[in-house]
């Protein structure tokens, strides 16, 4: 028996535990990913500075929390379940979402602010034409790390009914079969990289050439 | 909630032994991780492609999921036998730490400013000097910020270590799951969240002593 | 269009940055508001365009209250400069200058045509630079795109904080003869704030001196120099008080001989890049006086547009002084040529010359 044995003798398994995976990330992530982008933009927010900062900072802590504690804690209230399992990893996707695209935001330079609102600009112009556009490499950033971190908790998240190739993977860790946690783990870092791939791909479509030159002279 | 407070009366015994653990698989993964991943930062900083692929090859190890990577290093390291218990568990640590720790440095080395190394050598300082006295104090809050996150992030990859029999806070909430026992989960949420959030702001305000002042105020 | 600022307050909390002013800016003139840090300069540039809500009194365009006004158009009929930063960082220079078009709803065709029209005026080649991002420009550059993006929309009205503080001073006065060249064209409007005193010399047609949130003084640049009010206004300009005795000296007695004169026919590149003086006159067949132009302004003219270009300024060998001082603080130049009624010229009078202590 080799490392390959289970992948190769049990591909419609492995193949509908990944499509499982596939459906738990696409269903948290992209709640997440909405999310996280309208409440970054939500807290900063000239009108909403207070409340953002406390959100800043409960969000900032939340960063240090282990996944597994985050998973556990929706267990406690929620049981277990595809339902848990999905809401906590939406809400743990969430975090570094909203953190980048608030923190993108507050670091678009104010003499640009106000060189546009002088300019005739509107908030809305302002919102869309400038600090977006200009938070984009921080957003994508915040993008790809949760949709990697997202891919990787998902595994964990089999432990409370996530499903997907977690399942597999503790399987064959509570039984020291090293070709099955393989056969788990392949297809999960494959998804997570090429997740990430594709998101590389986008943020050079949607971020202007400008901000990645670095400065002359 | 009583079951809760019976629960870790009862057990703080077992609670503090395994949160020893806990921080012993960080602790002994640490050096380790900080030696290999700013020696390979130092060298590789200034080689732009060859920063590139190993940092996007330390990133791959970063997808590969804790539980699948622990499993790996039982096989790999049966051997040896050293299979199960704590040196699969650092071993599988160390390797997720080297991306925080690889990067911080190269960005640490990289951002330097020319001038300053310039300057350096023309007030006559060697190498090593530089290195020593130039290089590192300027590169040391990046390099301690790919500390924290490599710290922050074994907190939450060290759980893991209960199904390999290395011990850890892993215990209270993976026991606890299968058995269902919510005040054993609870315990188990409660000390790694308290764990991680701890180990982060301790090496924060640890970044901020070392930080040299100079750097600390920014321009107007 | 003129703008009137009448009795004019700001206050922020107990702090009142501007304090009771009362203003008018000279329709197509540059006005140059000047002071040291927190004397209120910016603040009052800011109001004018709303970015700064006013505390009390009032501001207005055409005799119409500011209040009448909607900011946001408001705002777009202004053009509005700030130090280099004001640049969008993600977009080309095409795209920054054609933001206010944009917002106004033109055509793409007419936006485009505005462009390269706007870039030539700020003497930058549209080819290569349209393009090219913030990042890629030199401090110099960003700027004039600055000023392009400005008048994009054909405002009547420029507002300009500091633009060219963070340039160095070599670059510096290039952009000033360059922005005094533009001015002759477009005929703005202009509010300009600077704290360097030779910059709002050289710009101002009008100079208003800001302290602690007050007008000192203010008036024609000249008359400024000549008769500061009081120590802060005479401080600040520094020690131009010979310039009272200007107006006894007769410019017979300064010509300065050491000029270069050309034919204009005869001109060509190689022999005017040989002439030493940083402006060269030029004369028609018969040694008649036609006009003067900066040696920086030829060497980006090509020969057969020599004409057009001319500067026509002079004085006459009975002038006094103090007019070819006017001269030069109003056009921004250094050197005035001195003409005879037979249309020869006689020589030049320098800036150094009148200024000694320069």
């Amino acid at each position: 028996m080799n490392i390959f044995t289970y992948l190769l003798e049990n591909p419609d398994y492995i193949l509908e535990k990944t499509f499982q995976h596939i459906y738990i990330f696409l269903i948290s992530w992209s709640f997440a990913v909405i999310t996280g982008i309208i409440s970054g933009i939500f807290i900063t927010r000239e009108k909403n500075k207070k409340i953002g900062r406390i959100i800043l900072v409960i969000i900032g802590i939340t960063q240090s929390v282990p996944s597994i504690a985050v998973i556990a804690l929706f267990f406690l209230f929620m049981g277990i379940g595809f339902i848990t399992a999905a809401f906590a990893l939406f809400l743990y996707s969430l975090v570094p979402i909203v953190f980048n695209t608030a923190s993108g935001l507050i670091s678009v330079d104010g003499n640009v602010k106000e060189a546009a609102l002088g300019m005739g600009m509107t908030k809305k112009d302002i919102l869309f034409k400038i600090e977006i556009p200009m938070a984009m490499p921080s957003v994508f950033s915040g993008i790809r790390n949760s949709a990697v971190i997202n891919i990787a908790t998902a595994t964990v998240a089999a432990t409370i009914g996530a499903g997907g190739l977690g399942v597999i993977i503790f399987t064959g860790l509570s039984h020291f079969n090293a070709s099955m946690i393989f056969a788990g783990a392949v297809p999960v870092s494959f998804l997570a990289l090429s997740i990430d791939l594709i998101l590389g791909f986008l943020e050079k479509k949607f971020t202007s050439e400008g901000l990645k030159i670095s400065e002359e002279g | 909630m009583e079951n809760f407070i019976k629960y870790i009366t009862r057990n703080y015994e077992i609670i503090i032994k395994e949160l020893l653990n806990h921080l012993s698989i960080i602790g002994i993964a640490l050096p380790f991780a900080v030696i290999i991943g700013v020696s390979v930062g130092i060298i590789i900083a200034g080689k732009p492609k060859i920063s590139k692929i190993i940092i996007y090859i330390s990133g791959m190890f970063m997808t590969i999921p804790s539980p699948a990577l622990f499993g790996i290093m039982i096989i790999l390291l049966a051997p040896f036998n050293a299979g199960l218990g704590k040196p699969p568990a650092v071993i599988a640590l160390i390797i997720y730490s080297l991306l925080p720790m690889i990067r911080n440095t190269v960005n640490a080395v990289n951002s330097l400013d020319h001038n300053i190394i310039e300057a350096a050598e023309g007030m006559g300082m060697k190498n090593y000097q530089i290195l020593i006295k130039i290089r590192i104090p300027l590169a040391l809050p990046l390099i301690m910020s790919g500390i924290r996150s490599s710290v922050v992030m074994g907190v939450g990859v060290a759980t893991i270590g209960y199904y390999i029999a290395a011990g850890g806070l892993g215990y209270f909430i993976f026991a606890g799951l299968s058995r269902s026992r919510f005040e054993m989960i609870l315990t188990g949420v409660i000390l790694t969240a308290a764990l991680g959030i701890f180990l982060n702001y301790f090496i924060l305000k640890l970044e901020d002593i070392i930080t040299p002042k100079g750097l600390k105020i920014s321009g107007e | 269009m003129p703008i009137k600022l009448k009795n004019l307050t700001k206050k922020f909390g107990d702090y009142t940055a501007v304090n009771n002013i009362t203003l008018s800016i000279e329709d197509s003139k540059i006005t140059v508001l000047i002071g040291p840090s927190g004397c209120g300069k910016t603040t009052t540039l800011k109001m004018i365009n709303g970015l700064i809500k006013r505390t009390e009194g009032n501001i207005f365009f055409n005799e119409i209250s500011i209040d009448k006004i909607n900011p946001i158009d408001l705002r777009r009929r202004i053009g509005y400069v700030i130090q280099e930063i004001g640049l969008f960082p993600h977009m080309n220079v095409y795209q920054n200058i054609a933001v206010v078009p944009k917002l106004l709803g033109w055509k793409e065709n007419k936006i485009k045509n505005r462009i390269n029209e706007l870039l030539e005026l700020v003497n930058l080649n549209p080819e290569e630079n349209i393009f090219k991002y913030p990042k890629q420009l030199s401090g110099g550059q960003k700027q004039r795109v600055g000023v392009a993006r400005a008048l994009a929309a054909d405002p009547e009205i420029l507002l300009m904080d500091e633009p060219f503080g963070a340039i160095d001073p070599i670059n510096r006065e290039k952009l000033q003869d360059a922005f005094i060249d533009i001015q002759e064209k477009i005929k703005k409007t202009i509010v300009f704030v600077t704290h360097d005193i030779r910059e709002a010399i050289k710009l101002g047609d009008s100079i208003s001196v800001f302290n602690t949130g007050k007008i000192e003084q203010s008036g024609k640049t000249f008359e400024i120099i000549k008769k500061p009010k009081n120590k802060f206004v005479s401080n600040l300009i520094g020690n131009h008080a010979e310039i009272n005795t200007l107006e006894f000296r007769k410019a017979e007695n300064s010509i300065d001989k050491d000029f270069s004169a050309v034919k204009i026919n005869a001109s060509d590149t190689n022999l005017l890049k040989e002439q030493k003086n940083s402006y060269v006159i030029f004369l028609d067949d018969n040694n008649n006086f036609l006009g003067i132009l900066s040696k920086e302004k030829i060497s980006q003219l090509s020969t057969e547009n020599y004409l057009n270009n001319l500067k026509t300024y002079f004085i006459t060998p009975d002038s006094t002084l103090l007019d070819a001082a006017g001269i030069m603080l109003s056009k921004g130049i250094n050197t005035v040529p001195v003409i005879s009624a037979e249309k020869k010229v006689l020589g030049v009078i320098k800036y150094e010359t009148i200024f000694q202590e320069e």
